[in-house]
């Protein structure tokens, strides 16, 4: 068990030190620069150069890329060359709201692709089932943007049901939320039900049957506990496709998540931050992966011995 | 048994669909509420501010915050000109070469301390000290000693001094008139001293000054409010509470917000109204009468680099404006913009209104191309914003037109960051689209930064159609160091001239300005150089 921790740990370091090689030289590869970007389209030359010559900038790639090492490993990820913000105080002050967001968009669509599964499985070619089946490719297909802003506008801005944009308490999650879960369900709800089908035909559920146990036990306990194992594992490596959804999700509903800072990083090109941003996300998804993987054992403990 | 799962469902979406029935009852108030607090302004920026800093700050949504907590010596009046603000008086030397400030003595930072004239002193050394890297050191490097400060030479400018606490006096290495200008923009407002020291770099994230707002709460990525300060000179001038900014969301999003009655101006930016929405506000009788529109000194121009072929060749850019039917283009931006003749927009000191510019004529273009050598045209490329709708829509514009006199155009749409930093380095890009939004009222701050050959670098170039002509140089230099105003803005006009014959640009159109105001909103003073005047604002429900 140890020894597996120990390795799981060792790869997520890899993973994170190979995402900082690449970020680098993506944003070192952009042909702009953020000097220019930093000093604005008026600026003459000379204050351009004076200017990167104070942000270090004039140094070469190895010194620049050498130094932001040197300060990562000491726990500095360095100062937002647009706002002088310190990167990881901005990352930490965002993470809460992209944190609420995916952890409620997670539920939502657990809450409603999980029973949704089971449902279709147990009445599988019959009309609740095609009619899912139907509404879950619909959504799928479903661009995120255009499902948030179409949300958005019915929901908040038509009707005043919620409020159309901005951050202030739990009811302006809800629609941003839904927004991701919508666009899921579909997918998971598909999943559990193909997951259910196979164990349902089992033999253990035959015999579950054959002993009289009532059937939401052999659904639930005994059908669902098994189907929804690739389940979690699938959750784990949506995690990364989730960070994509909240960029736009976020950014449709103002929200003051990673994903707003994410994009005005680019926009700015705000070189730390952007590094920040995506090391952060990388962490983010290699816990996330590490989590599922625990989550697997203790669901299943046929996998630690694995 | 089978009912079980039915149940098991209904529980589960009842409990989902709780919190929404909650939220639909409690609801989020309806259009045409009560404004739900008294003299708080409520707008909507699409991004945090990068710092509220006068060094630092340098974006049209900044700036009006900036003026909102701090002051100047001196600022315009309604018809552009400079008026005393915190100066009592100035005069200028007989040889151009020094400006004395007499400064007010009874304005005090928000900190409680008076301000007096080594507070602008050290504001200004503080703009060209390299370690602040404020992007608006250029504009003060004229004062004398301000090179050897930059350079470590000296560890005072020495062109700066105070004999009393309020007098400022200035030395400039040459005369140099737009410099008073220079002195009302926003970097050379005063900040205090120990503030900044006690803050160093988060100064910007905790501003003090002496402005008739301070701040009193900033949430990155949510939220800001301004609120008025007591300590202004003149606080009983200033009707409005607080304001209030939300932060995040594009135009669209602040669109509709603004129709919920939940943002009191639309939209702070220089657009104004989103594109997409423009003509239905224009058509809509209750929104049009709540729409206040000014044209910017600005313009929006085609530039062609003169140094590379074809655009090197003078007749190739004449027939190329001569191609491009603008008239169409200010129409497909919904007649948002006053059709270019030249450089300067009309409300520039300097504006030559009888210019004529280009007219659209297909077959004078064609007789230019093949006296250029180029009877069958040619292929090039256009660079534009991809985040930019109106470039989109230029660029396509630009390809039809070019097309019917056999000039093939490919559109090259890269981010602003890249436009800026390609167009900028020599003999990079040949043709691309571009806006300038002015600095100050000054004919110089158009000419003499993008079009006098003398400002070509290497790299980051404002001068981006890398145009050198010897007369147009010698003009703009000359008016520079002029101190005779109406004798600079004859050179100016002749250099236009000229500039417009030879057709570096294709002079497209000047951009105005429209806003959006809730009926309720009073004090709405829009002027070229500062649309957005809060301390001029209050809410009369």
């Amino acid at each position: 068990m140890l020894s597996r921790i120990l390795r799981r740990l060792g790869w997520a370091a890899v993973i994170l030190w190979g995402t900082t090689v690449i970020t680098f030289l993506i944003v070192h590869a952009v042909p702009a620069d953020p000097v220019r970007v930093y000093a604005g389209a008026n600026a003459d030359a000379e204050t351009i150069e004076r200017i990167r010559t104070e942000m270090g900038f004039d140094d070469p790639l190895i010194v620049q890329y050498g130094r932001y090492i040197g300060n990562l490993l000491r726990g500095d990820l360095g100062t937002s060359l647009v706002t002088g913000e310190r990167v990881l105080d901005a990352l930490l002050a965002r993470f809460p709201v992209t944190l609420s967001l995916a952890l409620t968009a997670v539920c939502l669509w657990m809450l409603m692709s999980v029973p949704l599964g089971v449902l279709t499985a147990k009445y599988r070619g019959r009309a609740i089932d095609r009619a899912v089946l139907i509404v879950s490719l619909v959504a799928i297909s479903l661009p995120v943007f255009w499902l948030a802003r179409m949300l958005q506008y019915y929901l908040a801005y038509r009707t005043g049901l919620f409020p159309v944009a901005g951050w202030a308490g739990w009811t302006h999650i809800i629609l941003p939320a839904a927004t991701l879960a919508l666009v899921i369900t579909g997918y998971y709800a598909r999943l559990v039900h193909t997951n259910m089908v196979e164990v349902l035909n089992a033999d253990y559920v035959r015999v579950a049957r054959a002993k009289g146990i009532p059937e939401y036990v052999v659904l639930f306990k005994h059908g669902l506990r098994n189907a929804v194992i690739p389940v979690i594992t699938v959750l784990g490596l949506d995690m990364a496709a989730l960070m994509g959804g909240v960029v736009f999700t976020e950014n449709v509903f103002a929200l003051p998540g990673l994903g707003v800072l994410a994009l005005q990083s680019v926009f700015n090109l705000d070189v730390p931050m952007i590094m920040g941003v995506v090391l952060f996300s990388a962490a983010m998804v290699v816990c996330a992966n590490i989590l599922v993987d625990f989550v697997y054992m203790w669901i299943d403990p046929r996998v630690e011995g694995m | 048994m089978s009912n079980t799962i039915p149940s098991v469902l209904l529980l589960t979406w009842a409990c989902l669909a709780m919190p929404v029935l909650s939220v639909s009852c409690s609801g989020t108030a309806l259009p045409g509420r009560p404004h739900p607090e008294e003299n708080v302004l409520r707008i909507a920026v699409p991004s945090d501010p990068r710092s509220l800093d006068p060094a630092i700050a340098y974006d049209v949504v900044t700036w009006p915050l900036v003026r909102a907590l701090f002051h100047g010596l001196i600022d315009y009046d309604d018809d552009l000109n400079l008026v005393p603000w915190h100066a009592r008086s100035w005069t200028i030397s007989e040889d151009g070469r020094t400006i004395t400030f007499k400064l007010r003595p009874d304005i005090r930072f928000s900190n409680g301390r008076p301000l007096t004239s080594g507070d602008f002193a050290w504001s200004l050394e503080r703009i060209l000290d390299p370690a602040t890297r404020s992007p608006g050191q250029g504009f003060y490097r004229n004062i004398a000693g301000a090179k050897a400060f930059q350079d470590g030479l000296a560890d005072r400018v020495a062109g700066l001094r105070t004999p009393d606490p309020e007098t400022l006096v200035i030395e400039l290495v040459h005369p140099d008139l737009p410099f008073l200008y220079c002195m009302a923009m926003p970097f050379a407002y005063a900040v205090p001293r120990e503030e900044v020291e006690r803050r160093g770099e988060t100064f910007g994230r905790h501003p003090v000054g002496a402005g008739p707002f301070v701040l009193a709460d900033w949430q990155r990525g949510t939220r800001m409010r301004l609120e008025k300060s007591p300590s202004y000179y003149r606080a009983d001038e200033i009707r409005l509470e607080a304001i209030e900014l939300m932060v995040g969301g594009d135009e669209t999003l602040h669109m509709m917000m603004f129709e919920r009655g939940e943002l009191d101006i639309a939209s702070v930016t220089s657009t104004g109204i989103p594109d997409a929405d423009f003509i239905r506000v224009m058509k809509d009788p209750v929104l049009r009468d709540r729409v206040a529109h000014q044209p910017l000194n600005a313009i929006q121009y085609l530039s062609m680099n003169t140094e590379m072929p074809p655009f090197d060749r003078v007749n190739v850019r004449r027939a190329v404006n001569h191609a491009i039917d603008r008239q169409r283009i200010v129409r497909l931006i919904s007649d948002r913009g006053i059709l270019a003749r030249g450089v300067l927009p009309p409300g520039m000191p300097g504006f030559n209104e009888e210019l004529e510019g280009y007219g659209h004529d297909p077959e004078k273009a064609r007789r230019l191309l093949a006296a250029a050598g180029y009877p069958d045209g040619f292929t090039t490329e256009l660079m534009i914003t991809a985040q930019s709708g109106i470039d989109t829509k230029i660029g396509q514009a630009v390809q039809q037109d070019l097309e019917e006199v056999g000039i093939t155009v490919e559109i090259r749409p890269v981010t602003g960051p890249t436009r800026i930093e390609a167009t900028g380095r020599r003999g990079t890009v040949p043709f691309s689209t571009f806006g300038w939004y002015q600095d100050y009222p000054d004919p110089s701050n158009f000419l003499d930064v993008l079009l006098n050959g003398d400002r070509i670098t290497e790299v980051n170039s404002t001068n981006v159609a890398f145009y050198d002509n010897e007369s147009v140089n010698t003009l703009l230099n000359e008016a520079s160091t002029s101190t005779d105003q109406g004798h600079r803005l004859a050179l100016y006009r002749e250099a236009e001239r000229l500039v417009v014959e030879d057709a570096p640009w294709v002079f497209l159109y000047y951009p105005q300005m429209y806003l959006l105001r809730q009926p309720w909103l009073k004090g709405l003073k829009l002027n070229p150089v500062w649309p957005i005047r809060y301390e001029l604002m209050w809410i009369e429900p």
